[in-house]
């Protein structure tokens, strides 16, 4: 895509994900801010640009962004807020590669942090919610589920593996949720209990504090300074997908049409992605992604997850640093796990986790609960290893 | 389920544009929006036809049967259901060609999807519409 042709993504940083840390916002920025300059030697001076993912610590702030810009010392010419939800970082890292091939700015900090355990001042409610006791999120993808298996035959097996393979990442990943460290078994995931029918605890993710960034320059800019770097290829974005029609098929998400085509602009086959990092708010959304993504057919996602190895060293490595389903999910904090593990693993500085050689990721995004359909925003990055 | 229609509290989220589905829900009628050209009806409300981009829309009551399309079993309850679990929510496909998310009295054994529902005036607690399920005809 003609907007990624000169960019490069030089340094990422993530804080710990934890519970009740009496952090603010602005600290875990800090921290990211810091380990930005620390990993590039760009310094403050030198960027020139703020991309600040929307938080539930300060959601009722609207001068939030400008706040964390002065805060954290930046003068910038380019300052987005953003406000895709959980599809916000992979979407800043699109909006940033537009502001830099414009001209408006050279290097472009994104910083997502959120620390909801803590603090928590968002409010989202709906005029349009229906008063049906729907239990928030996991209400809305029993729904899906309940759908999902009338038509095709939910696999509830293929649904405990993702679980159980992502802990094995979190297991491995330092800045995973503590408690969530160590190992489960299917046994675990069949016994954890139903909250709302079909939907079990294990399939969900757990809200913390965390917070995690990236620092995206110019391709010439990172030559020169002779800076390591991820190549973003192709990204596209679909909100509200078929909002217009009253009976759409409810999992018909915006991946079947975002998902084929950010493979094609990237020029890559489903069988050709080295490693899937998506947004995961539940394992149900990863398998209805594969599905649509076109990794397999609509309906084939259970199997397709059982007969894969999805493990670092597998055909196709899911979430290895454990996802927000194992890491925990650091608030709004947009996404920005899943992509700094992406581009970690195509740094080749994962560690004990570390996938061998990834030439490609394929990231994706999803932005908040729809009513009567299923998500918002459905975005996908494919990033490419530098030659 | 236990008893849905007994604590009865004023709607909280009424919104000018949706305003007329919860004053025909509190007369115990079903009322959908529609656009005014071919009336094709769109719920939840919009301040928009979906067909048009106008603003002309009428309102138009509903003979309240329906299939259910999906559902779940709350297990746990939300905000203001407490005491009520297990108790379902399902979307309905309504016969006029539109669908509403609503609460489903009865036995949660007994809903499945293509279940007949039907809407016969009952309210929920929270004012809302509430579904029951319709005995199936003799084949």
């Amino acid at each position: 895509m003609k907007e990624f042709e000169d960019i490069a993504i030089v340094a990422f940083a993530e804080a710990r994900n934890t519970k009740y840390s009496g952090r603010t916002v602005y600290d875990l920025a800090g921290e990211i801010l810091s380990g930005l300059v620390d990993a590039s030697g760009i310094g403050l001076e030198d960027i020139d640009g703020l991309a600040a993912a929307p938080t539930m610590t300060e959601g009722a702030n609207p001068f939030f962004p400008i706040f964390l810009g002065e805060t954290l010392g930046l003068e910038t010419k380019w300052l987005q807020g953003m406000d895709l939800g959980g599809a916000s970082s992979i979407a800043a890292v699109h909006r940033a590669a537009l502001a830099i091939a414009s001209g408006a700015c050279e290097t472009v900090a994104i910083v997502a942090a959120d620390a909801p355990s803590t603090k928590w001042t968002a409010k989202f409610d709906r005029l349009d919610a229906p008063r049906a006791g729907l239990l928030g999120p996991p209400g809305s993808f029993s729904l899906l589920m309940r759908r999902y298996d009338h038509e095709y035959g939910l696999v509830p097996e293929a649904l405990g593996k993702i679980a159980v393979t992502q802990r094995k990442g979190a297991v491995r990943n330092p800045n995973a949720y503590e408690k969530f460290r160590r190992e489960i078994t299917m046994e675990d995931y069949f016994a954890s209990p139903i909250i709302s029918d079909p939907i079990r605890t294990l399939d969900c993710v757990m809200y913390l504090d965390g917070a995690s960034g990236l620092l995206v320059t110019s391709r010439r800019n990172a030559e020169e300074r002779g800076l390591r770097y991820v190549r973003p290829a192709a990204y596209r974005e679909v909100t509200n997908h078929r909002v217009r029609e009253m009976q759409a098929d409810i999992l018909d998400t915006g991946f079947s049409v975002a998902g084929p085509a950010v493979l094609a602009d990237a020029g890559i086959a489903p069988d050709e992605v080295d490693m899937f990092h998506p947004y995961d708010d539940f394992t149900f959304a990863i398998m209805l992604k594969m599905e649509q993504i076109g990794f397999c057919g609509r309906g084939e996602g259970g199997a397709f997850i059982l007969d894969t190895d999805l493990s670092p060293h597998g055909k196709l490595p899911l979430n290895t640093g454990g996802g927000q389903i194992s890491a925990g999910q650091p608030g709004l904090a947009s996404g920005g796990l899943n992509l700094v593990e992406a581009v970690r693993q195509l740094m080749g500085m994962a560690g004990e986790r570390q996938v061998p050689d990834p030439r490609n990721a394929l990231v994706t995004g999803i932005g908040s609960i729809a009513v009567m359909r299923n998500w918002n925003v459905s975005n996908a990055l494919v990033l490419e290893a530098a030659q | 389920m236990s008893d849905m229609t007994t604590k009865m509290s004023p709607p909280e989220q009424e919104s000018d544009f949706g305003l007329p589905f919860w004053q025909a829900a509190r007369d115990h009628r079903l009322c959908l929006q529609g656009g005014a050209l071919h009336g094709a009806l769109q719920h939840p409300p919009r301040p928009i036809c979906f067909e048009t981009g106008g603003r002309n829309m009428v309102w138009k009551e509903l003979g309240g049967k329906g299939t259910v399309y999906t559902y779940t079993v709350n297990q746990r309850p939300a905000p203001g259901f407490e005491g009520l679990v297990p108790y379902i929510t399902a979307i309905i496909d309504l016969d006029e060609g539109a669908r509403i998310t609503a609460n489903i009295s009865g036995d949660p054994s007994a809903v499945h999807i293509g279940k007949r529902v039907a809407f016969d005036g009952a309210l929920s607690h929270t004012g809302a519409p509430l579904f029951a399920l319709v005995e199936e005809a003799r084949k």
